[in-house]
């Protein structure tokens, strides 16, 4: 079991997710480049969050790795086999072990079928024949998820938004999945509702030995369920790190920033001064040139503003993508 | 620090719903102080907004039913004033800024003209010149860069904070006495979220107002309110100093919600608290504590009688009967 815990689940190689817009740039045929050249790896039992602001790419990233958007360019590996080219129907059978929980448990659910019709519709799908059977195993999850028997034939106007989302978890896990995307799950949540489904995924976590991409803009929550987190700006992936050392030494700047940004509760440091990111972020349509965040970046430099950093590991397990530790790794 | 500049008094509000009547919110009674931030907190359905609209008189009069009690603005009763009277004092002496930027502001006019009808609308001695010049110096108090090129483009050019600093100019522009801050960050991330917050804390400096924000969000209001005002179901369950209250919350419900968000500093607990069970509807509201069917303390005595809100010390007050106690 150990050894299966250091196994590589889901891995990306330079996966690029490019989308085509209605203009030309210069003749060319524009293009917004929402992820951009991203290689990582998410492992067995793992949680992996994936952090950064509105329009980073990172629910693109989500949705490219489970193929509901076709990349680029790259390539995707689930358990070291390339699934980057499967065809559509070859590739059903791994749809199984790859689901996903999305962010409005209020649009994400047919208002027309009942909570146990939504499950089953899963298992038809997958051509499970039996209607017994389907039955059978739709009252079964719902159990697991914390829903009562007496839910399956209730519609989704009828459930409050954090059983909604317990729907949308019970949806994602009926086909015994190994790896879940979980894109945003709690954002539309009040907090006391909020830390329910935290705790019940972490629970399905271990019961069912799964693997998530935790996808969320709230730093507190993702700090909280992580194991690994990324930081993801402007298609890119700036920096990846052990939970623990990203918030103890963060090293990209724009990491710094973002931290630096989230409110806390803590009346023992008096205010504390924080140094605000300036500025907005560039359109993605018009990246800056070089490295994408120099125009907002308090310690660019001339190389910044012409060169893209290479990712490099500065200290084991923490990768960041930053001319600032150019010399660290080559003196390493 | 200084009087009460406003002060609500048992304000309570039914509306009409085709579910029935719904009492919204029941003997609201909080004030407002010159120069200070009050925050507003609870979670969706607790009656902070329906609070708030009512000081300003936002309701849809068509769904209203009743409401009672008494909204004094420098000890004046803003329920006994005619439409038009209110007309001066909204955007004028009290303003508002909302969630949504996108859909408060007009797709259709430029941000300039925006800002420019908000003045000449409460001071018609004004030239046009003369409220534009107005309109530019507060774009630039707001912080927006390249203000004069910004005057002239509308909503839609501009990113989700800029917007937001075009809500807050519009409500700045006549100088309020009290601004009404309804979910002012919520839509947007954290970085320009505290931008944002600090141009509040800033303006509210340098203008001497007086801030209500109403939000979610606890470390926000940790970070920037002076005192808070926690609501649950339609009532107010406590009310202290901020520091207080983050220090030695007293209300089951309070405390629970504080536990319940994952902290930045601390070591992380195996599981996060919980809150048992979920709000109940506005037309299910339990007899007795409205909080007694979710609290873990709760006895036969909550499940009765409801506690009033009675003060503890220094201004600390809670709805309990454990911290009563």
């Amino acid at each position: 079991m150990e050894q299966k815990k250091n196994q590589v689940l889901m891995e990306t190689r330079n996966l690029k997710k490019y989308f085509p817009v209605e203009k030309k740039i210069d003749g060319q045929q524009a293009e917004v480049k929402a992820v951009n050249d991203i290689s990582m790896k998410i492992r067995h039992n793992e949680v992996y969050g994936l952090v950064g602001e509105t329009g980073c790419g990172k629910s693109t990233f989500g949705r490219t790795l489970l193929r509901l958007m076709e990349p680029t360019e790259g390539r995707i590996f689930y358990k070291g086999e390339d699934i980057t080219e499967l065809p559509q129907g070859e590739f059903r059978k791994y749809r199984q072990k790859l689901q996903m929980i999305f962010q409005d448990p209020y649009t994400s659910l047919n208002p027309r079928k009942s909570a146990g019709k939504i499950l089953e519709e899963v298992l038809a799908v997958q051509g499970m024949k039996n209607v017994r059977e389907r039955m059978e195993l739709s009252l079964e999850i719902l159990g697991k998820v914390g829903l009562r028997p007496e839910h399956y034939y209730r519609y989704p106007h009828e459930f409050s938004g954090g059983q909604r989302q317990r729907i949308g978890i019970a949806r994602a896990l009926i086909l015994n999945p190994e790896f879940i995307v979980c894109d945003e799950p709690v954002s539309a949540l009040d907090v006391s509702i909020q830390s329910q489904i935290i705790n019940l995924l972490l629970e399905l976590k271990e019961t069912e030995h799964l693997s998530y991409l935790f996808i969320a803009h709230d730093i507190s929550v993702v700090r909280y369920i992580s194991d690994r987190i990324g930081v993801m700006y402007l298609g890119y992936l700036f920096e990846e790190s052990h939970t623990a050392g990203l918030f103890r030494s963060p090293l990209h700047p724009y990491t710094k920033a973002l931290l630096a940004a989230v409110p806390t509760i803590d009346f023992d440091k008096g205010k504390k001064k924080r140094e605000l990111i300036r500025g907005e972020l560039p359109s993605p349509l018009f990246p800056p040139s070089g490295c994408v965040f120099h125009t907002r970046c308090p310690y660019a430099k001339d190389i910044c503003k012409e060169q893209c950093p290479d990712m490099k590991e500065v200290e084991k397990g923490h990768r960041v993508m930053c001319h600032l530790y150019d010399e660290k790794e080559k003196t390493k | 620090m200084s009087s009460k500049l406003l002060e609500v008094k048992n304000l309570a509000a039914s509306f009409k719903t085709e579910r029935g009547l719904m009492k919204a919110i029941d003997g609201i009674s909080f004030y407002a102080q010159e120069n200070e931030i009050l925050g507003i907190v609870g979670e969706s359905g607790c009656g902070k907004s329906v609070t708030c609209q009512s000081v300003l008189r936002l309701y849809d009069e068509k769904h209203l039913v009743k409401l009672e009690g008494e909204i004094l603005f420098d000890g004046e009763n803003l329920l006994k004033y005619s439409e038009k009277e209110m007309e001066h004092i909204r955007g004028g002496a009290i303003s508002m800024v909302f969630q949504d930027a996108l859909s408060a502001l007009n797709p259709v006019m430029k941000i300039g003209d925006q800002i420019v009808e908000g003045i000449l609308l409460h001071h018609k001695e004004l030239s046009k010149a003369e409220a534009k010049e107005r309109a530019l110096n507060i774009l630039e108090q707001v912080g927006i860069p390249a203000f004069r090129e910004r005057f002239e483009q509308y909503p839609h050019e501009l990113s989700g904070g800029m917007r937001q600093r075009i809500m807050i100019a519009i409500a700045l522009v006549c100088g309020p006495r009290i601004l009404i801050a309804d979910e002012p960050t919520t839509a947007l991330d954290v970085t320009i979220q505290a931008q944002i917050m600090n141009l509040i804390v800033r303006l509210k400096e340098e203008m001497g107002m007086s801030v209500i924000l109403i939000t979610h969000d606890l470390a926000v209001v940790a970070e920037t309110c002076d005192r808070v005002v926690v609501m649950y179901l339609g009532q107010i369950v406590e009310e202290a100093d901020v520091k207080e209250l983050f220090l030695h919350p007293a209300h089951p419900y309070t405390r629970g919600m504080m536990m319940s968000i994952p902290s930045m500093s601390e070591e992380k607990p195996e599981r996060l608290y919980v809150i048992q069970g979920t709000v109940p509807l506005l037309s299910q509201i339990p007899s007795g504590c409205r909080f007694a069917p979710r609290c873990e303390y709760a006895t036969q005595r909550c499940r009765e009688a409801m506690p009033e809100l009675e003060e503890l010390e220094n201004g600390h007050k809670v709805r309990c009967f454990m911290a009563q106690r």
